[in-house]
């Protein structure tokens, strides 16, 4: 990831120019200029109402800027066939769904619906999805039922079912254990495509995360490596707590602000 | 596996089907005697004209119109359901009732019989139906959020709401006879149902469940919700405004032919969910076959059982419906 006056020769993946999004008078992204080069695990940062999920909502185009132009693949993303620009960049996003009266491999093969594959390969790339999310046994059951964390791990397997070459995760760890939140985000890391996630634990993004966008108040406040985006100064002003970002862990000694009762 | 079952389901919902519109054919106020029955069927020269008549002319168009609308409203309960992902949503949601009820109890009432005549009720009643979903679609659109559902929802029932006042007081300024003849057709028959009436309504039934058919896999992605289904690549607006217009049609030429048919929209495609699941491929077929069926089943007994006089459609299906349904509340796993 690379501001654009940092841009070197080899052109961004991802790249947005001046992008603004509002929406009923409300600006929630505000001239935003970065880029995502091939193969970067980019951590999107900020604290609540940053930004963060309006941005990758432009990106999956459930959103249009308002202003501004966002290109992918070399190539604008308004351009793009909606099947065909979904083959390439899926989501995982963060609110919870109804899918009551869906099984659980049916959820799963519904991801592989921007590409046209055989029974065979839909059936193949279900199941090695669903075995790594550890729900395979329970293929026919209804996914109504599964819980939040359960929800989090069938999606997961939806975009590992579809393997894109860009993966946009919002907050993935929502919802998920320990264990999931390691092996998925682990496993994900180790196919080296490119990943834009919102995170929350700076923690995890600092163990996974080449470079980071840090935002505030829809704006990037801060963006290249995650040690220079997370300075003592930025959590301050940003997250408002005092803490220091060691050798990839956050220690925090206290918030700014007391609520005062 | 719920699948396994499902080609059992199917069948036996198709031989049900087909067996509820031949009872529907033969069994009535004026019996046939068995010798006649086939004679009659074959319309060999031996048959009475009269049997003849009654058969040909009368029950089984009577009885295939039933099936058609019953499909087609349960078609368009379970597509409307999984649009406005809201499993208390009718097809007449979108104001179409209202809008129909309003226009034909106008014609009825305040319209010369001579005009009325001309027209026909149930281009009247269709037309109404179009104006009021136009209506409703046109409230709530809003550029930032085209379709959003609970925006359709809202508008559906402010329309409804509008046109349901305007029918009662239409009723109440009325002259009583012809307040009977609004209330008879405001609680939906099948009986003098046509050959004529059909032929669209089959089309349309086709044309749509067709679609619908092969869109099951954007519509399972509906279920998930508007922003995954458009981050898998649903375009969202172009199908929820397919949904819409489609089910507009296919009530509003339901609504054309026998009135205001209730919950069948409702019900139906809640059973069906309970016996396969909510994966549009073997959904829709599987409501469309109950829906037939029950609508068939019911206007038979609404024939029969206070014989010679009928029984509203509405009367019987609310007293059948609501026990299952609220059975069916109950148990309910898979709402829409």
């Amino acid at each position: 990831m690379l501001h654009k006056a940092q841009t070197t020769a080899a052109s961004p993946l991802i790249e947005f120019t001046d992008v603004s999004f509002s929406i009923s008078g409300k600006t929630l992204v505000e001239n935003c200029n970065f880029g995502v080069q091939k193969g970067s695990f980019v951590g999107l940062l900020g604290p609540n109402g940053a930004g963060k999920s309006s941005l990758l909502k432009l990106l999956y185009r459930e959103k249009q800027p308002s202003s501004g132009d966002i290109s992918v693949f070399d190539q604008p993303l308004a351009s793009w066939g909606r099947k065909a620009f979904a083959a390439r960049v899926g989501t995982v996003l963060q609110e919870k769904a109804q899918l009551s009266g869906l099984t659980i491999e049916q959820v799963v093969a519904l991801g592989l619906f921007p590409i046209n594959c055989s029974i065979d390969e839909e059936q193949r790339r279900v199941k090695q999805a669903l075995e790594l999310v550890e729900l395979w046994d329970r293929r026919d059951e209804n996914a109504g039922f599964l819980s939040g964390g359960e929800q989090q791990r069938l999606f997961f397997a939806q975009i590992l079912a579809l393997d894109p070459d860009v993966y946009l995760l919002d907050e993935p760890n929502n919802h998920l254990d320990l264990y999931f939140q390691y092996r998925l985000l682990d496993h994900i890391k180790s196919k080296g495509k490119t990943v834009i996630a919102s995170f929350h634990d700076m923690n995890l993004a600092a163990r996974y995360c080449d470079n980071a966008v840090l935002m505030n108040h829809g704006k990037i406040v801060a963006s290249g490596q995650l040690s220079d985006v997370l300075s003592k100064k930025n959590l301050q002003e940003v997250f408002r707590v005092d803490a220091d970002l060691q050798n990839g862990k956050l220690e925090i000694e206290s918030p700014l602000e007391q609520f005062s009762s | 596996m719920r699948n396994t079952r499902y080609p059992f389901l199917l069948f036996w919902s198709a031989i049900a089907l087909v067996a509820i519109i031949i009872a529907g054919t033969f069994w009535g106020t004026a019996s046939i005697p068995w010798d006649q029955k086939l004679a009659v069927l074959l319309r060999q020269p031996d048959a009475k004209a009269g049997l003849t008549a009654i058969i040909w002319e009368w029950r089984m168009p009577r009885a295939l119109a039933c099936a058609a609308v019953g499909a087609a409203l349960a078609l368009s309960g379970a597509l409307i359901q999984t649009a406005l992902r809201n499993p208390l949503a009718d097809p007449y949601l979108l104001g179409l009732s209202s809008g129909a009820s309003a226009a034909a109890v106008a014609a009825i009432i305040i319209l010369p019989a001579g005009i009325v005549a001309t027209m026909g009720l149930p281009l009247i009643a269709f037309l109404g139906a179009a104006f009021a979903f136009g209506f409703t679609l046109l409230m709530a659109y809003s550029r930032e959020r085209p379709m959003d559902r609970l925006m359709v929802i809202l508008a559906g029932v402010a329309v409804s709401l509008l046109f349901q006042s305007a029918t009662a007081f239409l009723l109440h300024i009325s002259e009583p006879n012809a307040a009977k003849a609004a209330l008879a057709w405001l609680m939906g028959s099948a009986a003098g149902t046509t050959w004529s009436e059909l032929p669209l309504i089959t089309i349309a039934l086709a044309t749509v469940s067709l679609w619908a058919i092969t869109q099951h896999k954007q519509l399972d992605a509906l279920l998930m919700g508007d922003a995954r289904a458009t981050s898998l690549g649903v375009a969202i607006t172009p199908i929820k405004l397919t949904i819409f217009v489609t089910t507009a049609l296919l009530c509003g030429l339901g609504v054309a032919i026998m009135g205001i048919v209730g919950f069948i929209g409702l019900i139906v495609p809640h059973l069906a969910r309970q016996l396969c699941g909510s994966a549009h491929k073997q959904l829709l077929p599987l409501a469309m076959l109950l829906g037939a069926f029950i609508l068939v089943f019911t206007d038979l007994l609404c024939r029969v059982l206070l014989a010679p006089s009928e029984i509203p459609l509405a009367v019987l299906l609310a007293l059948f419906a609501t026990p299952p349904f609220i059975v069916i509340l109950r148990q309910t796993r898979h709402v829409a």
